[in-house]
């Protein structure tokens, strides 16, 4: 997903990237893991911090006027031992109309609010808002939860997702 | 919500940061503010360096006064309404200040709607409405960097949405309104980076 940036915006892209390493380097510090065990990658649906899931989709339906985490529907992300997950904004792709909000809480504390729709309409890179003030950082048993909520009147089918990397040894991400 | 900034208009962000924190908007080496509002309300505050941050407001921060997570409103017409059309005029808490940049609007409040700020009753600041609301790149921000509107503790800051549409409108119609207070009270951890 970084990606997205490398053509318009390396210079956001590198930021990210330098926000990451740091994280990278504290995880292994923390898990008392051995330097360059660790790395990054955005996180999938089928991935085991998402409650097990085993669908390889990323469309949700969201029902209106509910709150609803990131897999629509299913319990908070407790992040795995030795993991860590990091999260720089949002991406949505569906008008929630007036009422619609994004929101993060980690053990139960709101850290990041923001207005769904302003996220919907963003330019350039579409639909993707980088909040690189307001970095969320869940390391090993922390809680977050990651809530999408719309008002649109009836469901609403489309991508509404955190902007999450997830962080672990190479070979726990599958990565060489 | 300076995020939007970051792909639009990169150099706004940094001169807002830079008033923010100081130094270019660039943070020291342990991620903390070298001068700007937040500083200055370490200093009026006697709080330790580096334990003061901004964040954008939100509807249900105490200086607001709402439950709700919702940024939208609903204007009546012709009345004048305070932030977020819920709450009375916001008093600055105790050990924090808040800093003012401009406005969001995302609907039309017709040719006579305006957007209006007092600060201990004095008018610092009033918008055509309609202007914010046709900005465009990034859509419906207006950054007004020669009035800031910087309020210290116990002050008394009003922040008016006139509709003059002829009908209710819902939206967003809210200040660029940054809160600074103590990382904790924020609930806000330090960035590694």
């Amino acid at each position: 997903m970084l990606s997205m940036l490398v053509n318009k915006f390396p210079e956001v892209m590198n930021i990210i990237k330098q926000h990451l390493i740091a994280i990278v380097k504290e995880s292994e510090r923390r898990y008392n893991a051995p330097p360059g065990s660790f790395w990054y990658r955005f996180f999938k649906m089928d991935d085991t911090i998402i409650s097990g899931g085993t669908a390889r989709t990323w469309e949700q339906t969201f029902t209106t006027a509910d709150e609803e985490e990131i897999v629509a529907g299913t319990a908070a992300i407790a992040v795995p031992v030795s993991n860590t997950v990091a999260i720089f904004g949002w991406y949505c792709d569906f008008d929630p109309f007036a009422p619609g909000y994004a929101r993060i809480a980690k053990n139960g504390v709101t850290k990041w609010e923001m207005p769904l729709r302003m996220i919907y309409e963003q330019a350039n890179p579409k639909h993707l808002y980088i909040d690189l003030d307001t970095v969320i950082v869940g390391y090993q048993q922390d809680k977050l939860d990651v809530f999408t909520y719309q008002e649109t009147g009836g469901n609403q089918i489309g991508l509404s997702l955190p902007f999450m990397f997830r962080i672990a040894s190479k070979s726990m991400l599958n990565l060489d | 919500m300076l995020g939007t900034l970051i792909f639009e208009a990169p150099h706004v962000w940094k001169l807002i940061r830079d008033q923010l924190i100081g130094n270019g908007g660039k943070p020291d080496k342990n991620g903390d503010a070298v001068g700007g509002f937040v500083r200055a309300t370490e200093i009026k505050n006697n709080a330790a360096q580096g334990s003061y941050w901004y964040r954008f407001i939100r509807p249900n921060d105490t200086v607001v006064g709402s439950t709700q997570y919702q940024y939208d409103v609903t204007l009546t017409t012709v009345t004048e309404e305070k932030l977020f059309a819920i709450a009375a005029v916001v008093q600055v808490p105790t050990g924090e200040s808040t800093a003012c940049f401009g406005w969001y609007c995302d609907v039309d409040l017709g040719q006579n709607g305006y957007l209006r700020i007092l600060k201990e009753g004095v008018e610092k600041s009033l918008i055509i409405g309609r202007v914010v609301w046709r900005q465009q790149n990034p859509k419906h921000y207006f950054f007004d960097l020669d009035t800031v509107i910087f309020a210290e503790e116990n002050a008394s800051v009003d922040y008016l949405a006139y509709n003059a549409f002829g009908a209710d409108r819902v939206g967003h119609v809210f200040p660029l309104l940054f809160r600074i207070a103590s990382r904790a009270k924020l609930n806000l951890e330090k960035s590694l980076y």
